[in-house]
Parts: structure tokens; sequence; C-alpha cells
């Protein structure tokens, strides 16, 4: 009853202010059930709990709260500007005592707020929230999920774009409530992000990232995230995409007979024959409209007109508007114009074209590799290579000096003081062996 | 000397090579009983091994069992030869006699290079494939010609020139295995790397073959050659660093690295004063130190000999260069990077071999 809440108000007062957060979180843990039972109640205590010295307590309040809701208009109006004001003053160093707290709070934020249609209020509130949780700029933390869901859902997609060009280096572990699902979401909602900004490079490391999840059973996350990775490889690289051998069995045994379709899409598509793309792509309509893909499969139509003029640059030097219109086997040579203009704009071949009497003109790549700007570009390549290379290092020597390690590597020998040089020596040999 | 005069019997009574069998006798050492049974036979294929083995105990020159020409036959060539075909050789025999328990090793490999006229140049080595059959060596042919394309790929203007192997002095095992090359070359070159001899001097000698009647039946002997040691620069530079680098227990480093190291310290110097004159100037338009127009006018002088030159041309060839430098570290960066990468995922599969496999999205983040 009340008492029961004035108690619980209490006691996370009181532990709060004595600094001892460990405990806030255990005694707050234990109390979801009293909160829960009190859900019309908690209005009131959020009231009266103060969000920057209270946080662990208004945290689980708020969970509990979320979880309970509908999502009425008015509800979601206040809980909104209640989530957002909370996220906004909450201190850092209590979150990180409970981060799984934090997560699910955000996750039924976040599905709230998708459920009333309103998605594009909680990005700035998951921004925050990442920055506040985050170990550290690289770590993936579950709100990265539902934040790049949120973004998807309202098609905003700066904000995520931020945080998804930072590689990711870690995963925090959240207590144990980080799940699988929510790295494959991540990545599965950040290829459709980078997809619809047109960076298909980036969009189909994400798709691969997420096909090559070790894994032992089927999840249907991997399988569109496959389906995807295949289209997008056709726009990238006009060829299907290869899987790679750290993927696990599971795709080959079972995925791809599920997505044969976008398969048999790939096959055709690498006979670079239109009629048999289109012919493949009729026959499977409803499937590709039912994946909600078909907006790819028709931009991998045009992809494949475009590969079709960049084989040409290979055979011809120069070319009439009309020749090109007929051997891409597009409809006219105005067509086949919009099309190289494209291209020469996004630098996917180097061409002039002479309007008088409508000739190609195909050129070489005029990029001498001599300039400043060259140069800057390889500098920053090295130092992301070195930035590779140090952490490799860093997690190398982590592994070094685990004790199960070391035992592994120097077997039944007994280590009872070696001198520096023996222990060096064998050391070289083992690494020598390595 | 019985031996000695049932020889030249047989010496009397062969054609016209028999004056090189008689100076091979004359100079004979003694008491090398079993010999003359091989002259008197007509040498079928099985004598010349058998005698062989007793042949090569003494010092070459046995009559018949001897695969040397007479010691006045000039060689028809002269021979270049790079340093780091010797490189090879020894690393080759090095590599092979660490991994076998045996510590008699014999190594076989090929030699390729240029022939202009009759000066030929050896330039560069690589291994060959053999099988043992009855104890004597068959070449692979297989992985000859596979290898052969191989190199045709790299080096292009390069071709078979004859075929090494190590030992102390030629003998008939030697001549089997030349027959063997002769079938892909006309005329090769045969060279042999001691490795256990005990002289200062470079224990590599050369041979060519020669055609010559031996009691009435064509054989083939061996010619030593001359040779020169021929390097440029840039090899000499290059085999002295890894050279001197593959031996890590001597603390010496090669002359190019001690080069290196001086400008590397010399620039570090350089940079570091750089700095420090910024740092003041910095310093001085903060207020910082006070405004001193002596020392600011030198700066200035200092700063502007510098770029010595900059004309169009100029900047056009340096950022050529720089960018071909920069290619050349990247290329480094990246081999290092995947130099550690491999190391790191040994260690790892190492430590982690026997877990199981449920580890969450360990290996995606690569």
């Amino acid at each position: 009853m009340a008492s029961a809440l004035e108690h619980f108000v209490n006691n996370v007062t009181s532990l709060s202010s004595q600094g001892n957060y460990g405990e806030v979180v255990k005694y707050v843990s234990k109390s979801t059930e009293v909160l829960a039972k009190n859900v019309a109640h908690l209005d009131t205590v959020l009231a009266t709990l103060e969000p920057q010295a209270v946080s662990l307590g208004v945290m689980a309040v708020l969970c509990v709260r979320l979880q309970n809701t509908t999502h009425t208009d008015a509800n979601i109006d206040t809980l909104h500007a209640t989530v957002a004001e909370f996220i906004n003053v909450c201190s850092e160093e209590q979150i990180k005592y409970a981060p799984d707290m934090m997560a699910d709070l955000c996750g039924s934020y976040a599905d709230l707020l998708v459920a009333g249609n309103c998605a594009m209020r909680g990005i700035e509130v998951l921004s925050t929230a990442i920055r506040k949780t985050q170990e550290s700029p690289l770590h993936l933390t579950s709100i990265h999920a539902h934040l790049v869901h949120l973004c998807l859902v309202s098609k905003c997609f700066k904000p995520a774009l931020k945080f998804m060009d930072v590689d990711i280096m870690d995963i925090s572990k959240e207590r144990g409530s980080y799940d699988v699902k929510h790295f494959l979401l991540y990545y599965y909602y950040g290829g459709m992000i980078y997809t619809a900004v047109k960076n298909y490079d980036r969009a189909q490391y994400f798709f691969r990232v997420c096909i090559t999840t070790p894994a032992l059973a089927v999840s249907h996350i991997m399988l569109e995230a496959f389906k995807k990775y295949i289209l997008v490889s056709l726009i990238l690289e006009g060829r299907i995409g290869r899987i790679p051998k750290y993927a696990s069995l599971v795709v080959t045994r079972f995925i791809k007979p599920l997505s044969q379709v976008y398969w048999d899409l790939g096959v055709a598509f690498c006979t670079n024959c239109p009629d048999k793309v289109c012919s493949v792509i009729s026959k499977n309509q409803e499937t590709f409209t039912r994946d909600q893909n078909m907006g790819l499969v028709k931009q991998c139509l045009s992809a494949l007109y475009k590969k079709n003029i960049q084989r040409l640059t290979r055979t011809f030097l120069t070319l009439s508007l009309a020749d090109v219109a007929n051997r891409v086997q597009l409809t006219s040579p105005q067509e086949a114009q919009k099309y190289i203009l494209n291209m020469i704009d996004e630098g996917e071949i180097h061409a002039s074209i002479n309007q008088r009497d409508g000739m190609v003109v195909f050129l070489d790549n005029p990029e001498k590799y001599n300039s400043p700007t060259m140069m800057a570009h390889l500098d920053k390549e090295m130092q992301l290579c070195m930035e590779v290379e140090r952490r490799l290092q860093a997690m190398e020597e982590e592994i070094v000096v685990n004790p199960q390690y070391v035992q592994k590597v120097l077997g039944p020998q007994e280590d009872e003081g070696p001198t520096p040089s023996s222990a060096q020596s064998t050391s070289f040999s083992i690494v020598s062996s390595m | 000397m019985a031996s000695m005069e049932v020889d030249e019997d047989v010496a009397a009574e062969a054609t016209s090579s028999s004056q090189s069998v008689a100076v091979e006798s004359s100079s004979q050492a003694a008491g090398n009983t079993s010999n003359f049974t091989a002259p008197t036979s007509p040498a079928p294929p099985a004598q010349p091994a058998t005698g062989g083995g007793s042949g090569s105990a003494l010092s070459d020159v046995s009559p018949g069992n001897s695969v040397m020409a007479s010691a006045g036959t000039v060689g028809s060539v002269s021979v270049s030869l790079h340093p780091l075909v010797i490189l090879n050789i020894s690393e080759h025999w090095t590599r092979q006699r660490a991994q076998e328990v045996t510590s008699e090793v014999q190594v076989l490999g090929a030699l390729i290079g240029k022939q202009t006229g009759r000066h030929v140049e050896i330039m560069n080595s690589f291994e060959l494939s053999y099988d043992m059959l009855d104890g004597n060596i068959i070449i692979n042919r297989e992985y000859y010609t596979l290898k052969e394309e191989q190199y045709k790929q790299v080096f292009s203007d390069l071709d078979l020139l004859g075929w090494y192997t190590t030992g102390d002095t030629p003998g008939p095992p030697d001549l089997l295995v030349h027959k063997q090359i002769c079938d892909l070359l006309d005329s090769p070159i045969f060279l042999k790397l001691n490795p256990m001899a005990r002289h200062t001097d470079l224990p590599v000698s050369i041979y060519e073959s020669v055609l010559d009647l031996v009691n009435g039946v064509p054989t083939l002997l061996l010619v030593e050659l001359q040779y020169t040691l021929a390097t440029e620069e840039a090899e000499r530079i290059g085999v002295d660093h890894v050279a001197r680098m593959s031996s890590h227990d001597v603390q010496e480093s090669s002359i190019v690295a001690e080069n290196l190291q001086a400008q590397y310290s010399a620039i570090k110097m350089l940079a570091s004063r750089v700095r420090l004159i910024a740092e003041y100037v910095k310093a001085s338009q903060r207020g910082e130190v006070e405004f001193n127009h002596e020392i600011l006018r030198q700066v200035n002088a200092l700063a502007h000999r510098l770029p010595v030159l900059n004309s169009e041309k100029f900047r056009g060839e340096f950022y050529n260069q720089c960018n071909d430098v920069a290619l050349m570290s990247y290329l480094g960066t990246i081999t290092k990077c995947c130099n550690t990468m491999n190391r790191f995922i040994n260690r790892f599969n190492l430590l982690h071999e026997r877990l199981a496999m449920g580890r969450p999205a360990y290996a995606a983040s690569c």
C-alpha cells in the first residue's frame, strides 16, 4: 500500500544520500514487486523522488511504470516528459551501477514511442542516454539498438549515423542483460539506415557483421539481414557477396535455402542480361513485396544497367548514345545519357558526352595519385591501421598475462622462479612456434 | 703399384681420351685396390656408382670413377655469381639441417639468371623437390614445371641456368642428377657448396659439363669454372642487412640500419628544435614572453630559407615521391598489422580452444 511505497522512498533516499549505491541497486531490484503492485501511485512517488540525487530509485520506478502502461496520448506525453527530464539530469555515476535497468528503461520507452507513433521525440533522449551509459565511445549498448530503431521508424537518420560511423570495439555487458538480439538488431537496422542514405559499402559491412554472428540456431533477424546482404552486394559490387568463412554453418545450411529467391536473382544478375533479371523479379514479385525489399530490388535492376555501361568502358573508347542504349538494352538514347550523366556525377565512370553528335568518350582515371590530398588520405588510412594494431597488441597482452593461457602454453612445466634469460628464451621459442 | 700398372695398360689401349686418364692416374694417391676393376670393364651404369662410393672417399681423381675432366680443360663460359644465391643455398641447407634428425643433409635446387653470349650471370635460385629411387636422386619434374611457371611470372627475363647442391667434391651421383637437368637445358651449370668446409675461402665451386670419350664411351665429365662475385650496391646492402639481422645473438647492426639510425636521430633533433622555436614564437604572440625583435627577425630569416625550391614541376615530383613512400609505408603498416592479428588469433584460439561455442559476438567486431 501507500506505506510500502513510503517505506521504499525513505529507504532509497537514505541509502542514496549515504552514497551506498550498490546497496541501493540491490534493494531496488528486490522491491520491483512492491512497485508493480502499486502502479497507480507511482506518479506521486516520482514526484517526491529527486532525479539527480536518487537516480537509481527514480529509474526503478520509471521502469516499472513504463512496463505497465498503455499508449494513450496523454500517457505518452507525460511519460515522455518525465523520462526526458530524468535522462537529462540523472547522475552518471549512479547509473553506472545499474546499466541493465537503464537498458530496460530505454527499451520500454522506445517501444512506447513507436507504438504511439511519435518516435522522433525519443531520438535526442536516447542519444543522451547512450552517451551517459557508455563506458567509452567505442562500447556498444542495447540502447544503441533502440536508438537506431527509433531513427529508422521516424526516418530521421543523422543522429544515428553519428553513432554508427564509429567502429565498435567492445560490448558493454550490462550485468548480463545484454542480449544477442540487441546486437543483431543494431547491425540490421544500421545496415538499413546506411542503405537508405546510399552508403552501400558500410551497409554491406553491417549486414555482413549481422550474418557472421556465431549462431547455433536460425534467427529471423539474420535471415532478413542475409537477404538484404545479397541485394546490397549486387548493387555495390555487381555480384553475389561472398559469405565469409567465419559465418556459422547455420547460414549455409538453413538460411541460404530459405532465401533461394534472392540467390536466383543474384545468379540472374551475374549473367548481365536485364531481361533475365526482369523475369526473375516479376516471377517473385510477391515474395519481394512481402519482405519489403521491392525498393532494393528495383535499385538492383538499375545497378545492372550501370554495371553493363561500365563494362562497355573496357571495350570501347568512344561510342554513340544510341549504341550504348542498344548494348545495355535501355529503351532510348536519352535514358542512356541520363544514366551516364548520373554515373559521371557520382564518380563511378570517367567520360565526357559530346552533345552535338551524341558521342560518349570514355576517359581514363585522371587521378595521378601525386597530390597533397592523396597524401593526406594515405596518412589517415595509415593512422587507422596503426590504431588497429595498437588495439590488437593490447588485446594480445591481455591474453598473454592470463594465467589460464600461461598454463596451457607452458604445459606441465613447474614454474618455480626460472631465470629471466631462460624464461625469455622459452617465451621466444613459444612465440616463434605460435 | 699393381693397380697403377693395370691402369696404364688400359690407358694405352684406350683411344683419344687416354691422355686424360693417364694424367689422372699419374696423380692418383696410392693404395686404392678396388679401383682397378672399374676401368677394365666397359663401364656399365652400376659400376661407376659402386666405384664412386670408394672414389669419393679419396679426392677426386680415380680414373673412370672420377667425374672431373682433365685438369687442363678450360671452361667455355665465364660466370658471375650473385651473393643472394649463396645466401639462399646456405639458408636452405641450414633449414633442412634444423628440421631433420640425421646430420648428413643434402639439398638440391635450381639456378636461374641471364646468359649473354659467353657470359653467364647467376642471379637467383629456388629449391627443387626430389625423390630417392634405389639410392639415386630423381628430380620431381612436375614440381619443377610448376615452379618454372611461377618464377616466369615474377622474373620474366631470367632463365634456368643450372642446378646446385651441397656436399664435398662432386661425384657420380651428381652426374646422374646433372643428366636429368640436361633434359631440361642444353648445358647446365652445376654449383656445389660445401657447408662443412674448414678453409676460409668461399666453399663454392662451379662446374660445367663436357661430353668426353672415356674408354670409347661418351660420358659426361665436369670441368671446373672460374667465377666472380657480381654485386650491385642495392643487393650488397640488402644481403648484408639480412645476414646481420638473422644472427640475433650478435648485437651488431648492419650498415644500412646504422645509417638510417643516424638519420633518424638527426631528424628527431631537428624536429625538437623547430618545435622549440615555434613554441617561443607562439608564446611571444600570446604575450607570455617579452617581444624580442632581434630573435624574431632571425626566426623570420630562417623560415624564409625554406623551401629551397618551389616551382610547379618540383612540387609535382615531390608529391609523387612523397606519395610513393607513403604507399610503401602503408603497405608495411598493413603487413605488420596482419602479423599482429595472426599472432593474436593464434593465442586466442589456444586460450579458448576447449571452451564452449556460445561466446556472444566476440569475433563479429573484426
